[in-house]
């Protein structure tokens, strides 16, 4: 402080010359801004104040020596920081405001920014623990997160304050009960050397020269003395009342006993932290053990040892010349929970605040779960995220009533139920119910939706149902196909009163969005219907997909086992539902083997409770992420193994990829197949390749880098990508084959689909632009958000929109027809080109399955219908 | 025994305020005496004098205080600012503020043009203080100084949303009154010049709350709802500059409604909190231009006409695109790195006339403003994409907010890209940025502009990396389609 006279004073005599010398004109230097362009890589190329990047560093302001630091995460955090004039700067202003008695005093946080000595920004945390050796029983400490990045500190804010406090709490809780402890113990010593004091005053002894006022004055002195614990512990003791930490440390206490009676294990838990300063060997270092004297501070809750007070030397004079405790033996597990969670803020918030602002805006695409794109384990899209799907928020919906008639199916759903009942009853119930169940359980949310509709105002008439199930009897007999054979025609619609939730009068039109909605994402279901001739859906249950080759009987037999299921789901959702009559609007197809016709359109309503505000929504949220990263987050933690890694290396070597990638992009199953010696050109292919898989949860196993058994079609479901071994006797099933791509890595060659858009195209040829694969993988997300948002537009406008609106008395073959042919239209006019359309379609057929998914998990336990599709698509030999 | 005798040892950690300080209860210079209720005693110098702002509607600021480092008594309270209406903390709590904030400083540097910030949240005083330190002349003195806003707890929300426009503001504020202070004038002048700057900030943040833009986005209110319409082509200029310009317009013209939906229209395409400290135009009430909100409105006269705050455009942070709804004129004041230099030359010289008493700053011509000629496919292709879906349930705006995301995104691949390309800024670009343009899709001008600009708010610096002086292309000359 008193070196700034000098300071100060130099300036001046500066500043005059050159007042003296005439120059009024121009105010002092300091006083005028200078220009600094912004180094976007500052932290890189920043020698004069070291080249750290983020750390995190502890201080405590020392009653003996003041302001010191303690240490840092990482322990070599802030190289080239000068962390002891910043300490001093932190440490520098008391932050205990109470002034009177003993009193807990909050904390405090305060963010700085230092542009001077230091150039960094520093969030600090202060706060102060007790220890009863220390003056005033209090030691003030405080931890600051030091960056240069000072919008990483504002933005985050509130983050680092939630965060700042947690750690702080396990800090001061362990402090509270080891400080209760030693108080407790004190107050005994107090109590023992009260007595001794009162027995020698009883009985004086002249010739140790003790005089009774002096012995007085001591027990005077213990009295009070006592009487203030007293009142510590009146004001200590309620707030120890946090069970769960107290658990939580009795936990690693009790770990740490049965380490430490491990022989070899010695100390392995030991609290000692590395110290910034060097203390070795000093006394204080020690003090960290677990297996220390049985009375170290570490022991909360063990007691093992009595404690046997101590004589108190009344006449002792503070001195200080002993080393205060450090922080670990103050809070004992406190602060072994405080430094794990101090790590995991430090590794959390040492990434770019460029990542982290990507990484908060990306996350909020992970509501609602059930609408979440993801491309090669990273968010690309939700469709349904930031969407308002409650009636008062749509107030211009206009109510079309061309949508109503088609989304007359939806709103009475215990006919439907009905009706499928009929169909389960019939003797003649066949393989085809597989998908019957599945156009059930996906009917299953559509009393959600009714329960917010009320199309009270809409005059249907008489609720009969007229059923056109063709094949229901005759289908059975499909070698691997399964008919779904009940073509419904809706013909009537009748006015539904919902019991629970018919507070709302107005049919809105949001009501009708949504349903409309579920119609469309049926449609792109059947994309592979669409676009080929020949497909076959199956629906397999519980992933333990039958083989197709398996009997038609035990198929029928499992689909007939899930039905019971369902119906007892719709039972439980609809039950409110009064008993009027109803229909399905929607036309169920099946496969050309079976029928002639091709499905055009069935209305089974997707999931959308989780954006219409019913208590079913929230209920059913999962937890965010679940395997899914934000781009930022991807590509800061890239490991061998990420989707990607690896992928210009094969876009360059292999050529026709754009068929494979493609097959990828619609959803087709793609095999890698090479010979054992050929093993990690496979697993680099597959990993390459993952990057461009929708929808590809870690949980989910979609991916498998290299499988020596032999691949058959219950694989085909939940695998989309594969590394398999050939070997002399085995090779793919034909079965399989069909339904797959493939990439032969011995022969060199690809069977595919032939890919005939240009979307492809133009992200393969990227790769000679990008040097290395992180890069490209970054941009290939980019490449991904704007194919999704074509599927978005595709999803919303024609899907769920009024576009696919396909008049109700045209046959079947009609629909198909007048589909294919709205498809086409619609995807050119968002400048897709055709070959490109089953992407999309794929990419909004994602979103379809995943409400259905969402939306049966709850009801069938261990039960999960999922959908499958296959789709015999011609393919072609490329040489790669 | 008496407990208040035993606690005795436990107050050696408080203070002694008895020892050493003289009870003074005089008048302080504007006739208050704040501290006369409080029971800490007081020295003469601990004497601040006081003003009241006045006419400020909605203020979430409690009280603004003045402080410096004295030589011989440390931290010292010189002024406060109270608002009308507003009480402010007691002067207690003031005075354990001013220790706080300046105790750290001691060791600052007196001759740094340098303002430091500080942000305290204390919780057991239930308030929070923006406060900025920085060294001015004091007497015959150049001391530490600071500037403190205290505000209540509970608006700690609101103040994360503004404290980037508070940054810009006060700084500049600031940096005037150093100058100010370094002028021999009585104290009193400055204090008053300065009372009357804080003012107008402060109105300008009474107005964000009386004509903010509310906080989720609605469609009814912009230019994608099909109950208005707005020309595409003027449309598409006005989002592909505004863009460019970093989020920044100034909308002109003559009706409030018209100039509302284009300003609610371009908000769409702001974060959070830049949507925060953006503002309508009421016709009531006539706001003056302030910089460094992002998205603001003026006023034509009856007879069209309007004068452009020029200057005030060009001391803002960003660069600012200027609409004029009436002519479907679309401006944009220099691109970053010449704006950043214009930015510096305002400011700078704005503090030099200061310095002089010089009232009357040379004006500035409106050649600094370029019309926008750049293309941009993402734009275009954006409109085109909203055209096509429904106008409810707020799809269109979800479609807004995934296209800002998909700009992130690409910013965030391009920052990638040139950190490979130029091992993180050591050497320069290699292939130029024509390469990298076609490398990374962003032929069309107005797209790469687009792009940089996302990736200068991401990564500062970027922008001058690329297209900085004596590198490769010169910031003013329009740079043509790369086809």
């Amino acid at each position: 402080m008193f070196g700034e006279y000098a300071q100060v004073a130099s300036y001046f005599g500066q500043n005059e010359a050159v007042e003296g010398d005439g120059n009024m004109s121009y105010p002092p230097s300091y006083l005028l801004p200078t220009f600094n362009a912004a180094n976007p890589w500052s932290n890189e190329h920043n020698s004069k104040h070291g080249t750290h990047g983020d750390f995190i560093i502890i201080a405590e302001f020392s009653e003996i020596e003041g302001p010191k630091p303690l240490l840092t995460i990482p322990s070599d955090g802030g190289h080239g920081f000068d962390h002891n004039a910043f300490s001093v700067k932190i440490m520098a202003v008391d932050h205990q405001t109470s002034t009177t008695g003993f009193s807990i005093s909050e904390d405090t946080q305060v963010i700085l920014t230092d542009s001077g000595e230091f150039e960094v920004c520093a969030f600090v945390h202060h706060f102060a623990l007790y220890d009863h050796e220390a003056r005033g029983f209090v030691r003030p400490f405080c931890m600051a997160y030091v960056t240069k990045e000072e919008r990483k500190l504002v933005n985050f804010y509130e983050e680092f304050s939630s965060q700042f406090r947690k750690v702080a709490q396990f800090f001061k809780y362990g402090n509270r009960m080891c400080f209760v402890k030693d108080l407790e113990r004190h107050s005994k010593d107090l109590e023992y050397t009260k007595g001794v004091l009162i027995g020698r005053f009883n009985k004086p002894m002249p010739e140790q020269g003790c005089t009774e006022e002096a012995i007085y004055k001591d027990l005077q002195h213990i009295q009070s003395s006592l009487a203030e614990i007293r009142d510590i512990l009146v004001i200590l003791r309620p707030l120890l009342n946090d069970k769960r930490l107290e658990s939580r440390f009795h936990t690693l206490e009790s770990r740490a006993w049965r380490e430490s009676n491990k022989k070899d294990k010695l100390d392995s838990l030991s609290l000692q932290e590395q110290w910034f300063t060097e203390r070795g060997d000093q006394p204080a270092s020690k003090y960290g053990s677990f297996n220390d004297a049985p009375d170290n501070p570490l022991h909360l809750f063990e007691k093992i040892h009595a404690y046997s007070p101590k004589l108190v030397e009344m006449k002792k004079k503070k001195k200080f010349d002993r080393t205060l405790r450090s922080l670990h033996e103050l809070c004992s597990w406190g602060a072994k929970e405080g430094m794990k969670k101090m790590r995991l803020i430090y590794e959390h918030f040492k990434r770019e605040a460029m990542i982290l602002e990507l990484e908060r805006e990306e996350t909020s695409l992970l509501d609602p779960p059930t609408s979440v794109l993801s491309c090669g384990q990273c968010i690309t899209h939700n469709f349904l995220s930031g969407l308002s799907l409650r009636p008062a928020d749509c107030p211009a919906l206009s109510f079309p009533a061309d949508l109503l008639q088609r989304w007359s199916s939806i709103d009475t759903l215990e006919g439907s139920f009905g009706s499928f009942k009929s169909v389960v009853s019939e003797s003649s119930l066949t393989s085809a119910q597989s998908n019957d169940s599945f156009m059930l359980a996906s009917e299953g949310f559509c009393d959600d939706d009714t329960l917010f509709s009320q199309p009270s105002d809409v005059e249907k008439s008489s609720p009969s149902v007229v059923r056109t199930d063709s094949n229901l009897s005759g289908s059975s007999s499909m070698t691997e196909s399964d008919t779904m054979p009940s073509v419904y025609e809706s013909c009537s619609n009748s006015p539904i009163k919902t019991p629970d939730k018919t507070m709302n009068d107005d049919i809105t039109l949001d009501n009708v969005e949504t349903s409309s909605l579920e119609q469309t994402s049926d449609i792109p279901e059947d994309n592979s219907v669409i676009t080929t001739e020949s497909e076959i859906t199956i629906t397999t249950c519980n992933s333990e997909s039958q083989n197709t080759s398996e009997s038609d009987s035990k198929l029928t037999d499992s689909s007939v086992d899930s039905i019971p299921d369902r119906g007892q789901m719709i039972n439980s959702s609809v039950d409110s539902i009064p008993d009027t009559g109803q229909m399905i609007n929607g036309v169920y197809i099946d496969p050309p083997s079976s029928d002639k016709n091709i499905l055009r359109q069935y209305s089974e309503p997707d999931d959308t409770t989780d954006t219409t505000p019913s208590s079913e929504g929230t209920r059913l949220t999962r937890k965010p992420r679940g395997g899914i990263y934000t781009v930022g987050d991807l590509l800061f933690n890239l490991r061998y193994d990420s989707p990607g890694i690896g992928v210009l290396q094969v876009l360059n070597k292999y050529n026709n990829i754009q068929h494979i990638i493609y097959s990828i992009l619609t959803g087709r199953l793609v095999l890698v197949v090479g010979q054992a010696k050929h093993e990690m050109e496979v697993i680099k292919l597959v990993t390459a390749l993952s990057l461009f898989l929708p929808n590809h949860r870690r949980k989910h196993h979609a991916v498998v880098e290299w499988s020596s058994k032999p691949f058959r079609l219950t694989d085909l479901p939940r695998i989309k990508i594969a590394g398999v071994c050939r070997t002399e006797k085995r090779s793919i099933e034909s079965v399989v084959k069909k339904y797959c791509s493939i990439i032969d890595v011995d022969k060199k060659v690809i069977i595919a689909p032939t890919y005939q858009g240009t979307l492809i195209h133009s992200i393969i040829s990227k790769k000679k632009c990008f040097k290395i694969d992180a890069d490209f993988i970054a941009f290939t997300h980019c490449w991904f958000m704007e194919i999704a948002a074509k599927a978005f537009i595709f999803y919303h406008s024609f899907c769920l929109g009024s576009t696919n609106i396909i008049s109700h008395h045209s046959s079947v073959a009609c629909h198909k027809q007048q589909y294919c042919n709205s498809v086409k239209g619609f995807i050119t006019k968002l400048g897709i080109h055709e070959g490109d359309s089953p992407i999309i379609e794929y990419f909004a057929e994602i979103i379809k399955l995943l409400q259905i998914d969402q939306t049966s998990l709850p009801i069938d336990e261990g039960f999960k219908v999922s959908p499958v599709t296959l789709s015999y698509q011609s393919c072609q030999m490329f040489r790669c | 025994m008496d407990k208040s005798k035993s606690s005795r040892r436990l107050r050696l950690t408080s203070r002694n305020d008895q020892v050493g300080i003289m009870k003074f209860s005089s008048e302080t210079i504007t006739g208050q005496n704040p501290g006369s209720n409080d029971s800490t005693p007081l020295s003469p110098s601990s004497m601040f004098t006081s003003t009241e702002l006045k006419y400020i509607k909605h203020s979430f600021i409690n009280a603004i205080l003045l402080c410096h480092w004295d030589n011989i008594l440390g931290p010292r309270l010189y002024h406060l600012w109270k608002i009308q209406n507003v009480p402010p903390p007691p002067v207690g709590v003031l005075r354990f503020l001013t220790g706080q904030i300046l105790s750290g400083e001691i060791c600052k540097e007196l001759d740094s043009n340098s303002i430091d910030f500080k942000f305290y949240d204390m919780p057991d005083k239930l308030i929070l203080v923006a406060a900025f330190v920085f060294s001015g002349r004091l007497d015959r003195d150049v001391a530490i100084q600071s500037v403190g806003f205290v505000i209540p707890n509970s608006e700690l929300n609101l103040y994360l949303k503004y404290h980037n426009l508070l940054q810009l503001c006060f700084r500049r504020l600031i940096s005037k009154f150093r100058i100010l202070l370094n002028k021999v004038s009585r104290p009193e002048d400055v204090l008053n010049e300065f009372s009357s700057w804080l003012t107008i900030c402060l109105e300008m943040l009474s107005s964000l709350t009386e004509a903010g833009l509310p906080q989720q986005p609605r469609l009814s209110e912009t230019a994608f709802c099909p109950h208005h319409n707005l020309e595409p082509d003027f449309l598409y200029r006005c989002i592909t500059s505004h863009l460019m310009t970093f989020g920044r317009s100034l909308v002109v013209g003559k009706l409030a409604e018209r100039v509302n939906l284009v300003i609610s229209t371009l908000a769409l395409f702001n974060s959070e909190n830049e949507r925060a400290t953006s503002r309508l135009v009421d016709d009531d009430k006539p706001w003056a231009y302030h910089h460094d909100l992002c998205v603001q409105g003026l006023l034509k006269s009856q007879h069209g006409a309007i004068t452009l705050p020029i200057r005030e455009i060009l001391c803002s942070r960003y660069p600012t695109t200027i609409i004029d709804v009436q002519n479907r004129d679309v401006k944009h004041s220099p691109y970053c790195h010449g704006h950043d230099i214009k930015n510096y030359q305002v400011l700078r010289n704005e503090l030099l006339y200061l310095h002089q008493n010089n009232m009357e700053e040379p004006d500035m011509s409106n050649s600094v403003f370029q019309k926008v000629q750049q293309t941009s496919y993402l734009i275009s292709n954006l409109i085109d994409e909203i055209s096509k879906l429904s106008a409810d349930c707020g799809i269109r705006v979800a479609h807004v907010h995934q296209f800002m995301r998909l700009l992130n995104r690409r910013a965030f691949s391009l920052i990638n890209y040139v950190e490979t390309e130029t091992l993180k800024g050591s050497i320069s670009l290699k292939g130029g940025l024509k390469k990298l343009r076609q490398d990374l899709s962003l032929t069309k001008d107005g797209d790469f502009r687009i792009i940089l600009a996302t990736a200068e708010k991401c990564k500062p610096g970027i922008y001058h990396f690329l297209l900085g002086d004596g590198k490769l292309v010169d910031f003013a000359v329009p740079m043509g389609e790369i086809i």
